[in-house]
């Protein structure tokens, strides 16, 4: 099967999301010693790209886009070894902590985010809900993030992401992680007075934003 | 029917499963399957559904969900799982209407059914917005207490103690919750509307400790109010939500579930949104006890109630649950525009137009989302009054031909809706009173609103 085929079939299985055609068509290209980066640029990322324009047109909805990204992670389970074996690199655009802060339990655009920025590129590890502020800071030492993003659904919830600023000053750690808020409640304004370094509106906002505060 | 005990036994030895299990193996499949299986599909034409067959279609793939599926609880971590003969006896036993405040105030929440001319909605004001201070609070309150076609009030709350943000769950933030509804009562009494009933005196987002503290006798609340105790997203109950349950059935509050189906999240599109609303209802009536219910879905990426998806989904909801359960409920929107906004009052217009011809009470809808502080006052509030008042005169058929030519004047420019001015922009913060240019804003708008064929009592 010629290259332009396989890369083709499987971007559509992707976005179709076939699991197990993803992963046969990601199996013949090791098989015939295709190049796995290209098979990554040029048509799992792409695909990815796909089903996040589909999920913001309201075409595909959360369950599609985590499978999607189930499927991603298979196939990279795969490729990831034999790109490391070729003495290749496969590095992540960066690393985020990330979760849902204090006094709040809401985790679906937690969710979302993660699996946007997972998709994206990002080493991510997702805290879970309800985080103190001082495990946000511990963890970003822990997987030496870059990124630390607090997620917010309440207006009395998001005073707590003031206090990861504060726990991030306190700590003398205020300039080695940039932190990206986010959540219903949350506004530029509120970003700007919490000096946070970015914020995103929606999840797909919130990519872009920790892509810039990662470059 | 099942009572509360038996709901705590289950809830403690029911089937052990991982939230995202829960989520992505056995509900979302579940929806999709009900959608299938009784063929509805979604008009976004047509926003007021006009095709009972649907309706009635969407109530029993509620059903079945509920039955199916079950409710989750992600503090043990179990399904609480209900039979279908449950389900059944709970449609069947579902409270009828309800009585709500006192004195002059005292009134009766009715059961509404679609086209019903006869029967006018319950017309519930305000929101929990969040103010710079109690006073403002005070005056918001106040002059929500000024609408005389208000039935009930949802009140605003404020975001210092003296100098102290609040936080949810810290000292400050209970002290808060006692001190918000201490002013909405002092400021009804102030209005002469003592008796008026507090549908929300507490956050539904605040903790089981606030409800309780704040429910203590003397510092406003009665049993003649509500209390609003929220499911999370998707058909789930925390631990925190149903101590409120258990302190409420044993103080005699009225307990309103409230349900908050994300379109494109776990329920997936405006179809399955719509299952998942109805099903909230159901398992309001068996898990929470509800005497009343309060439905607000939104959208995924907005936030907000008034994309087209949404409000098919408002309008089936509505009709499904008001033809098939005699069980009181009301539609709370999000609008993305603030006051003194068209956008807000195009989108409140819309969104009410949708649910309370096909059978709904409904809630002033939120200015802003309700998410930025200050940004919400009694003008808008008192508009959106008056389209509660007036709305249930139309017929579906009619609402849906205004709904079809006001959608299109706000929806391109959704995303980027202005989130308004604040109260102290809009009002005279010293009277309490609108400030002309708003009074002049809202006439204007009302009558291009009577002008489309709102028909507007006065």
């Amino acid at each position: 099967m010629k290259t332009e085929q396989i890369l083709a079939e499987i971007y559509d299985a992707i976005i179709e999301l076939d699991e197990a055609k993803t992963l046969e068509m990601v199996n013949m290209v090791l098989n015939e010693g295709l190049d796995a980066i290209e098979v990554i640029s040029q048509a799992m990322s792409p695909a990815m790209v796909e089903v996040g324009k589909g999920f913001e047109n309201g075409k595909m909805f959360l369950p599609e886009l985590l499978l999607s990204a189930d499927i991603y992670q298979a196939a990279m389970n795969i490729l990831q070894p034999k790109i490391l074996e070729a003495g290749g690199t496969v590095e992540a655009l960066g690393k985020v902590v990330i979760g849902t802060v204090k006094g709040d339990i809401h985790a679906i655009g937690k969710n979302l985010v993660s699996t946007m920025l997972r998709t994206a590129g990002f080493e991510v590890h997702d805290l879970g809900i309800d985080v103190p502020p001082l495990t946000f800071v511990a963890q970003a030492e822990k997987f030496q993030a870059d990124v630390i993003a607090l997620s917010a659904l309440l207006t009395t919830t998001m005073e707590s992401q003031r206090v990861v600023i504060e726990a991030l000053t306190v700590e003398g750690l205020r300039d080695r992680f940039k932190v990206i808020i986010g959540g219903a409640p949350v506004s530029r304004q509120w970003a700007e007075e919490i000096k946070a370094d970015g914020y995103g509106k929606d999840a797909v906002q919130a990519v872009e934003v920790t892509k810039q505060l990662c470059s | 029917m099942i009572d509360f005990v038996e709901i705590c036994r289950r809830v403690a030895t029911g089937r052990l499963v991982s939230e995202e299990k829960f989520d992505r193996v056995l509900f979302y499949p579940k929806v999709k399957e009900l959608i299938q299986r009784y063929g509805i599909k979604a008009d976004l034409e047509n926003l007021v559904n006009q095709d009972d067959g649907i309706a009635d279609a969407v109530f029993h793939a509620a059903v079945d969900l509920v039955s199916e599926v079950g409710v989750y609880c992600p503090d043990s971590q179990r399904i609480i799982e209900l039979s279908r003969d449950e389900v059944l006896e709970a449609v069947r036993e579902a409270p009828g209407p309800c009585w709500f405040g006192e004195d002059k105030d005292r009134k009766l929440y009715p059961v509404r059914k679609p086209d019903s001319p006869d029967i006018p909605p319950w017309c519930h004001i305000g929101g929990g917005v969040i103010y710079e201070n109690e006073d403002i609070a005070f005056k918001v309150v106040e002059g929500i207490a000024r609408i005389s076609e208000a039935d009930s009030i949802s009140m605003p709350t404020f975001k210092r103690l003296r100098d102290m943000p609040i936080s949810t769950g810290s000292p400050a933030g209970l002290l808060t919750c006692i001190r918000s509804v201490e002013v909405a009562r002092s400021a009804l009494r102030q209005s002469g509307r003592s008796g008026m009933p507090i549908l929300n005196g507490i956050p539904g987002a605040g903790s089981a400790v606030e409800t309780i503290a704040a429910s203590c006798p003397g510092l406003g609340l009665r049993p003649s109010d509500g209390w609003i105790i929220g499911f999370l997203s998707e058909m789930k109950v925390s631990f925190d939500a149903l101590n409120k349950c258990a302190f409420l059935l044993n103080t005699g509050g009225r307990i309103g579930p409230e349900g908050g189906p994300i379109l494109g999240g776990y329920c997936g599109g405006p179809e399955g949104t719509a299952i998942t609303n109805c099903a909230y209802f159901i398992v309001g009536i068996l898990v929470m006890k509800g005497r009343f219910q309060i439905s607000f879905p939104t959208d995924i990426n907005l936030g907000c109630s008034t994309t087209r998806g949404v409000l098919w989904g408002v309008g089936v909801t509505s009709q499904a649950m008001s033809r098939n359960i005699n069980y009181p409920f009301h539609m709370l929107g999000y609008c993305m525009g603030g006051p003194m906004t068209k956008s807000y009052f195009y989108e409140d217009t819309a969104y009410l137009l949708v649910a309370i011809p096909s059978g709904a009470s409904a809630q002033s809808c939120a200015p802003a989302k309700a998410v930025v502080d200050n940004h919400m006052t009694p003008l808008e509030l008192k508009y959106s009054a008056e389209v509660i008042r007036c709305a249930h005169k139309l017929s579906r058929e009619e609402a849906n031909e205004i709904v079809k030519r006001l959608v299109p004047k706000y929806e391109d420019n959704l995303s980027s809706a202005s989130s308004g001015k604040s109260y102290q922009e809009c009002f005279d913060v010293k009277t309490g009173y609108p400030k002309k240019e708003y009074v002049d804003f809202y006439s204007e708008i009302k009558k291009e609103m009577a002008n489309m064929g709102v028909p507007f009592d006065y």
